[in-house]
């Protein structure tokens, strides 16, 4: 069973994960926000995923940005004079990129506890943003909105003790 | 004389963001979207120093780093990890290879900088004339 203790501390991990690609990747400030409806669900946005294997858990990460920004900081990030130019591969790498770091972050987090294991290469997909929910008790959760030049970016988090 | 530096990273936006950080420095930056093409170009360009992602398709940057130090052209090539994966398996792999530093992503602009200018100067490019 998950407990409140450890999904707190995974919240945290998350926060901080995010915070920090944020910060050293795209040089904007992202502000966490409880400002998430219904509405948002039809946002287009571009997803990874990136899983976490190891000896005594297994992971995952879901990082979803709406497409409309993630063309513009694309836009930036590879010279393009027009958005138009940025193609739907550039979204996929930019976002499972980011994904893939974050991914680092927290596997940073979770090794410090003692906890190793390897990434998978990030799976990129572009459709509309969907709710993660946990899939059973026993799974740590973590989900968290962010918003950054106004675009709202959505993190989850998950991981699973292995029984022995 | 420039330095000659080959990023080796499956992310595009990587390889830009590497770009766009040296492009202020007299500097000849080569890239490769994983290992295999990492080593043709090692083998062909003898970089001063290799900027080098753990986790690629076709071929991983052990894989690329194991058959650099096997070659005798390369095996002196001084590398830098560049990767998000801190498990320190792959970290006591890549250092019993010899790599001169390993910095996990996400990485400071700055950080990545000293550790380039540690191995090989960095000379900033001369203002360009007035026209």
């Amino acid at each position: 069973m998950s407990t409140n203790q450890e999904r707190v501390k995974l919240n945290k991990m998350a926060a901080a994960a995010m915070a920090e690609v944020l910060d050293t990747q795209l040089h904007l400030p992202g502000v966490e926000t409880e400002k998430y409806t219904t509405d948002d669900h039809d946002t287009l946005c571009v997803q990874g995923h990136v899983a976490m294997h190891g000896p005594k858990f297994t992971g995952d990460i879901f990082l979803q940005i709406p497409s409309t920004f993630v063309r513009s900081v694309a836009q930036q990030i590879f010279g393009f004079a027009d958005p138009s130019e940025v193609q739907e591969n550039d979204l996929k790498d930019v976002v499972g990129e980011l994904s893939n770091m974050v991914g680092g972050r927290v596997a940073a987090e979770l090794l410090a506890e003692g906890l190793t294991c390897t990434l998978v290469p990030p799976e990129k997909t572009i459709a509309p943003r969907f709710k993660h929910v946990p899939k059973d008790d026993a799974m740590d959760f973590s989900q968290s909105h962010w918003l950054c030049e106004g675009n709202l970016i959505s993190l989850t988090v998950q991981k699973k003790l292995i029984s022995s | 004389m420039s330095a000659k530096i080959l990023s080796v990273d499956d992310s595009r936006m990587v390889r830009s963001v590497i770009g766009r950080l040296l492009k202020p420095f007299e500097c000849e930056l080569f890239e490769a979207e994983n290992g295999e093409i990492g080593l043709g170009i090692a083998k062909e360009k003898l970089p001063n120093v290799i900027i080098l992602d753990y986790n690629m398709p076709v071929m991983d940057g052990v894989t690329m780093l194991t058959k650099m130090r096997e070659d005798e052209t390369t095996k002196s090539i001084p590398v830098i990890m560049l990767t998000a994966d801190a498990n320190p398996q792959i970290i006591a792999t890549v250092a019993r290879l010899g790599v001169k530093d390993y910095i996990t992503k996400p990485f400071k602009d700055a950080d990545l900088i000293a550790k380039i200018g540690k191995i090989v100067p960095l000379n900033p490019k001369p203002p360009a004339p007035a026209a």
